[in-house]
């Protein structure tokens, strides 16, 4: 069963729903509409619906370049936060439901990630540099040579970030645990800028969000 | 290309304009939402609401910018990465490993987001969907899979 768009008002047509009010039954096929049938809405005729989908100027387009991703090449953590950022799009696309069913995928796929072997400070310090010493910069040149601009904006906010994390790794293994005893745990929930300290930042120093897009992690 | 208002409860003011410029009394509902089917699309309301509450949203959203396979395949390896380091930072106690762990998550989604996964509803969403459904496992929630499939 399909859905088709009046393209003039944004009408839809449910086959499954059919219009039971209007003598049309539950389950009628678009192309089974009476030649002289309109739009409930705006009233115009049958030609000027669209198959609800992808429209026909992007089918178009020329696809040739773009990249097909396969399942098999993500880790189970991996897909997890493929989940958790398409159910935080549906969010902006005021998609609860569909939202709600990501984040049970990513949910899903974090508990059965498999654990790292003995995690420590020191290994995820050695990750941290390999990143900031190796891949941003290798991703960045790659990104440049291809004008990819999208993937340079994350790169930027990825290195800030990372460096954040660092700083906060270095002043944990100088003070432990103690360092932060007289101050709370702010971060920003659109980059992941950390910041430690009595108040919550006015804006985000890396993507420039307001304060209220901080969230505090647990109590001091 | 046709759209539907849809207001942000967070930054709406309640009482003003969008109640008096809607054409079909969209805007004046019960529960507080621009009821869909009666919006025509028209957009007065988002133009005439003074906190920038009210989007229009689009039934259909245009194709993502094609990713080159060179940037994706690096951008992966970051992403990677990212994933390994909040795996790491949730095993770690305090306040500290527990923030470490959001913010590699955060720059997770980011990464993949600029690497093929923008749109949920495009084919690339929907083919790595289709492919989920092959998942061996007892309890891997198919049910919802489909579920997006349908919705997508
Ligand atoms: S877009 Fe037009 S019809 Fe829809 S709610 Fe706004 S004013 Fe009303
Ligand atoms: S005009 Fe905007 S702020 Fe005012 S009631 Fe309507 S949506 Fe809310
Ligand atoms: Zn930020």
């Amino acid at each position: 069963m399909n859905q088709y768009i009046c393209k003039l008002c944004g009408y839809i047509y449910d086959e499954a729903a059919g219009i039971p009010e209007s003598g049309i039954p539950v389950g009628t096929r678009f192309s089974d509409l009476p030649e002289d049938f309109v739009c409930p809405l705006c009233g115009v005729g049958k030609d000027e619906f669209a198959l609800l989908g992808e429209t026909t100027d992007q089918v178009e387009q020329d696809l040739s370049a773009d990249h097909k991703p396969s399942l098999d090449d993500y880790s189970d953590m991996q897909l997890s936060a493929i989940c958790s950022n398409l159910a935080r799009g549906l969010e902006l696309q005021y998609k609860p439901v569909e939202s709600a069913l990501f984040r049970d995928l990513a949910a899903y796929y974090k508990d059965r990630a498999v654990p790292v072997s003995e995690p420590s400070f020191d290994k995820l310090m050695s990750l941290v540099d390999r990143d900031l010493n190796e891949l941003i910069g290798k991703t960045n040149e790659i990104a440049k040579a291809h004008e990819d601009h999208g993937a340079q904006r994350a790169l930027v906010w990825n290195e800030k970030v990372t460096k954040i994390v660092k700083s906060c790794l270095t002043r944990y293994q100088a003070g432990g645990e103690a360092f932060l005893d007289d101050k709370n745990v702010y971060i920003c929930s659109i980059c992941g800028f950390i910041f430690l300290g009595d108040k919550v930042p006015e804006m985000c120093p890396i993507c420039k969000v307001p304060s209220w897009k901080f969230d505090t992690v647990g109590k001091r | 290309m046709a759209k539907y208002a849809v207001r942000n409860i967070r930054l709406c003011t309640k009482d003003c304009l969008c109640l008096y410029v809607c054409p079909t009394g969209a805007t004046d509902w019960e529960n507080g939402q621009i009821d869909v089917e009666t919006c025509i699309g028209c957009g007065d309301c988002a133009d005439a609401c003074p906190s920038a509450a009210i989007s229009m949203v689009p039934f259909t959203y245009p194709r993502q910018q094609p990713r080159k396979t060179e940037v994706v395949t690096v951008m992966n390896e970051l992403f990677q990465s990212k994933t390994e380091q909040e795996s790491i930072a949730s095993e770690l106690p305090g306040r500290l490993g527990a923030a470490i762990a959001r913010a590699n998550r955060l720059m997770a989604e980011d990464l993949n987001r600029e690497a093929g996964f923008m749109l949920p509803q495009s084919d690339n969403v929907k083919s790595l969907l289709r492919e989920m459904l092959d998942d061996p496992a007892d309890d891997f929630p198919a049910d919802k899979v489909r579920e997006l499939l349908k919705r997508l």
